[in-house]
């Protein structure tokens, strides 16, 4: 886990309506490279909201953000480019199920990358192994389980070689029994020293793997600090509610 | 729980299992007549099933009925007034696309196996309708006191089918999948073809009258010629090609080029003007080749996106420039081409490989339509009554397949279109689409022939069956568009974000992901589509074409010489509305399979 100085990404004053409604209230926080960031947070704190803005799925409409020396804005113009070094991992896994497994894995080394087939398809393999489950890959996504979807869509997202990670809420769609299998999968990717950005309520996880946990209420960060900091000596009143609640 | 109870108990266990009670009397006790009211709606619908069975048999083996006006005109109902001894033509062209078709089945594994169980209920009920119906013949042609011969024949061939498929279905085994469904296609088709040698059709005799007579040669001949190519070509390609996926992107690419060469060169067999081809379309073609090559293969080049767009749009200029001079219509043609070409550059770009690639493709592309308007221009040395030298069934089947082929794309756009952010190409669309749907076709088709001449830039000149074609493909696009549009919109948001998030483009997305999975939503409603465009290309009769309904409908009825066939429209009219049955219900079976086939990747 060696988290470098370099900053990756910049938040500044992030804010972020939708409508007449302020999902954001001014967020600020920097990652560094190879840091491992837990979000956690009630249910519409603005937690998905915030990553979100981070590949500009969602677009902010005031503050700053930078990612890899890169200003998320109206004119970026190779959004394409940017979102293709920030990989994303989602709740509803979001596999694509008119291709088989290996097929979702290559699509975009292929296409975005313009990497050649023998080359994105070995790749391919790797990754499937390096997750777990290589023997799948000729299966439709429709035919695997919950668990197995969710680390063909790491799997996917790693593909691109990405230099950010982004989870939101990655084991919330899934059965008790195949929550560790991804979060294993995780696990191994963070002490490969992939900078992630991790939205969860995997307590345990935050933990284990987390440099640093920030915890969002209304569209703002109330409290961050180390794990041990949060899970021994919260200091916020709502921080120790939301634990409370939790644990 | 007493001792004896217990007793008894385990010698009812020890009874093998009954079978449970089956048969035709339990069938029809609990499907016909389970109840009173239910016994009442059976015997009403079956007297009139039987009522309408009785009059059609009746009718269709009456002694006035001239179904010789069908087989005598059956050359006309195909292909119109094609010269007959140039027939080679057009069977030569069912050969390639059959050749085409068998090794497309063997590449896709298109066959299942069936088990004989399910092949032996088909034949019975097969067997017994033909039964059926053959009693009923016998029962009329015995009443008319006229000899029953056929109907007697008819009776046992039902019969000994129906015995065949009984017997097939006994077993242990015939449950198992065994026999390969091409195959039982195989020998289903051959039944016809083995007819046509055997039976004995009404044919007219000069000065009045008809008799029974054998097939003529020149039908029955190249039709088994044509199956036994079939069969074999299927055999070889299923030994040599089958299931490799390395040769379905060829296939394809010779499905898409066999329609122009049959259409255009070996039906239409054009005498090219060498002195225009050496002076005009060769310089043009070989310019536009090279110079486009080379622009093609710097645009492809992933760090100058805004190349390609800056060519494109500038090529795209010169386009619309071009209408404001005189030029021959290859130039705009090839323009417009340039300019889609330059502006999807940015999505196939990559390393010199994919470069050199996209630009090839552009070469051969250009080779390709500068030829294809070449043989436009050129006149046919086919010669026929209608100035057409398509008619018939043989005008029917290109209509709706160019018509099909050229709606589909433009439907597509229309949809992407429809359902895009940028409201300017959403209204385009959407007008579009309402007021070409708001507009019977009939009335396009009148506007196509009466009013676009007007329209069209001076020296513009286009032949009546092609702008059928684009009047059916414009009208049948925007109903396509809704239907595509429908699929586009069952896709989930997260689809869209996945593709972004692994820094797809637009296109990219569009290509990949997101118009895929709506084609494949929307499959049954689009062999709808095909369907009733296949249909409606009778409609072309309004403008003076003669597709295979009109031939049916108002040629036959109309001859006078050498038979006399005044006033006969029953016939051929229940002829063709049987071709058009036979026709539709084999595509909409066809498209069942596909959709099962493609159903193994949902989820
Ligand atoms: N597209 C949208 N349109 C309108 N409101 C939205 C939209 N997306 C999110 N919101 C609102 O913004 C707020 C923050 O949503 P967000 O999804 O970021 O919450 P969250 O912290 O991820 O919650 P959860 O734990 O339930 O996923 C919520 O009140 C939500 O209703
Ligand atoms: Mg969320």
């Amino acid at each position: 886990m060696a988290v470098s100085d370099k900053d990756i990404i910049v938040c500044e004053g992030v804010k972020k309506w939708f409508g007449d409604f302020q999902a954001l209230k001014g967020v600020t926080t920097t990652v560094k490279e190879g840091e491992v960031v837990v979000i956690i947070g009630p249910s519409g704190s603005g937690k998905s909201t915030f990553i979100r803005c981070i590949n500009r799925l969602e677009q902010h409409q005031e503050g700053v953000i930078v990612v890899d020396g890169v200003e998320m804005t109206n004119d970026v113009r190779n959004i394409e480019k940017i979102r293709s070094e920030v990989g994303m991992v989602f709740q509803q896994f979001n596999l694509f199920p008119h291709l088989t497994v290996l097929d979702n894995i290559t699509l975009a080394p292929l296409w975005v990358r313009k990497r050649t087939k023998t080359d994105a398809q070995e790749r391919g393999m790797q990754l499937l192994n390096r997750v777990g489950i290589p023997e799948q890959a000729e299966k439709y996504p429709g035919q695997l389980s919950g668990g197995q979807q969710q680390r063909v869509a790491i799997a996917r997202a790693l593909a691109m070689e990405p230099r950010i990670m982004l989870f939101d809420e990655p084991t919330s769609a899934l059965d008790p029994e195949m929550i560790k299998e991804v979060l294993d999968a995780m696990k191994e990717l963070a002490r490969s020293g992939m900078t992630m950005i991790v939205v969860t309520h995997e307590m345990g996880f935050a933990r284990e793997v987390a440099d640093r946990v920030l915890f969002f209420d209304y569209g703002t960060i109330v409290e961050e600090g180390t794990p041990e900091h949060f899970f021994t000596n919260p200091q916020h009143d709502r921080t120790k509610l939301f634990l409370s609640q939790i644990l | 729980m007493s001792d004896d109870t217990f007793v008894v108990h385990t010698e009812e266990a020890e009874l093998p299992p009954e079978p449970p009670p089956h048969g035709p009397m339990v069938w029809a006790r609990t499907n016909l007549f389970s109840s009173v009211t239910n016994t009442i709606l059976s015997v009403v619908f079956g007297g009139i099933t039987l009522l309408f069975f009785w009059n059609m048999v009746g009718f269709i083996i009456g002694e006035d009925r001239r179904w010789d006006a069908v087989t005598a005109n059956m050359r006309l109902l195909m292909v119109q007034a094609y010269p007959q001894e140039q027939s080679v033509r057009i069977w030569l062209s069912l050969a390639i696309i059959l050749v085409l078709a068998m090794a497309t089945l063997a590449v896709w594994g298109a066959g299942t196996r069936l088990s004989r169980y399910a092949v032996g209920t088909t034949l019975m009920t097969a067997g017994a309708f033909l039964s059926f119906l053959s009693l009923i013949a016998t029962l009329h042609l015995v009443l008319d006191s006229r000899t029953a011969v056929w109907g007697l024949g008819g009776l046992v061939v039902g019969l000994v089918l129906a015995g065949v498929g009984y017997q097939m279905r006994q077993g242990e085994e015939s449950k198992v999948p065994q026999i390969p469904s091409l195959m039982v296609t195989a020998v289903a088709l051959a039944v016809p073809i083995a007819a046509f040698w055997v039976i004995q059709v009404p044919t007219p005799i000069l000065g009045g009258g008809q008799e029974l007579a054998p097939v003529a040669l020149s039908t029955k001949l190249p039709l088994t010629i044509l199956y036994l190519i079939a069969v074999v070509s299927y055999l070889v390609a299923d030994r040599t090609i089958g299931e490799q996926e390395r040769f379905r992107g060829p296939l394809v690419a010779l499905w898409v080029l066999s329609f122009p060469v049959i259409v255009m060169v070996i039906l239409r067999d054009p005498i090219i003007p060498y002195d225009l081809v050496t002076s005009t379309y060769l310089p043009i073609g070989a310019a536009f080749a090279i110079v486009g090559a080379v622009v093609m293969w710097f645009v492809a080049d992933p760090t100058k996106k805004e190349a390609g767009l800056g060519v494109g749009a500038l090529i795209f200029v010169l386009f619309l420039l071009s209408w404001a001079i005189s030029v021959v219509m290859v130039v705009r043609i090839l323009l417009l081409m340039g300019a889609l070409f330059a502006l999807s550059a940015p999505t196939f770009a990559g390393e010199q490989r994919a470069r050199l690639r996209y630009a090839g493709v552009w070469f051969v592309s250009v080779v390709l339509v500068t030829y294809f308007v070449v043989l436009v221009v050129a006149e046919s040395s086919i010669r026929s009554e209608s100035g057409s030298f398509l008619g018939g069934l043989m005008l029917t089947f290109p209509l709706a397949i160019a018509g099909m082929a050229l709606s589909f794309p433009l439907g597509v756009l229309l949809a992407l279109g429809r359902t895009s952010t940028m409201p300017i190409f959403r209204l385009l669309s959407t007008a579009y689409i309402e007021v070409v749907r708001g507009v019977p076709l009939i009335t396009w088709l009148l506007v196509a022939f009466v009013l676009l001449p007007f329209f069209l830039p001076p020296g513009v000149g286009i032949q009546g069956v092609v702008r059928a074609i684009f009047a059916v493909a414009f009208f049948s696009a925007a109903y396509l568009a809704e239907n595509i549009r429908g699929g586009l919109q069952s896709i989930g948001k997260g689809q869209y974000e996945a593709a972004k998030a692994l820094g797809m483009t637009t296109v990219q997305m569009t290509v990949f992901i997101t118009l895929p999975q709506a084609l494949r939503a929307v499959i049954p409603a689009l062999v709808g589509q095909v369907i009733a465009l296949f249909k409606d290309t009778s409609l072309v009769t309004i403008v003076g074409l003669f597709d295979f309904l009109h031939i049916a409908r108002a040629v036959i009825p109309n001859q006078s010489q050498p038979f006399n066939f005044i006033g006969v429209l029953r016939e051929p009219l229940l002829f063709a509305a049987l071709v058009y049955w036979i026709i539709t219900f084999s595509m909409s079976r066809a498209s069942l399979r596909l959709e099962r086939k493609l159903g193994l990747g949902e989820r």
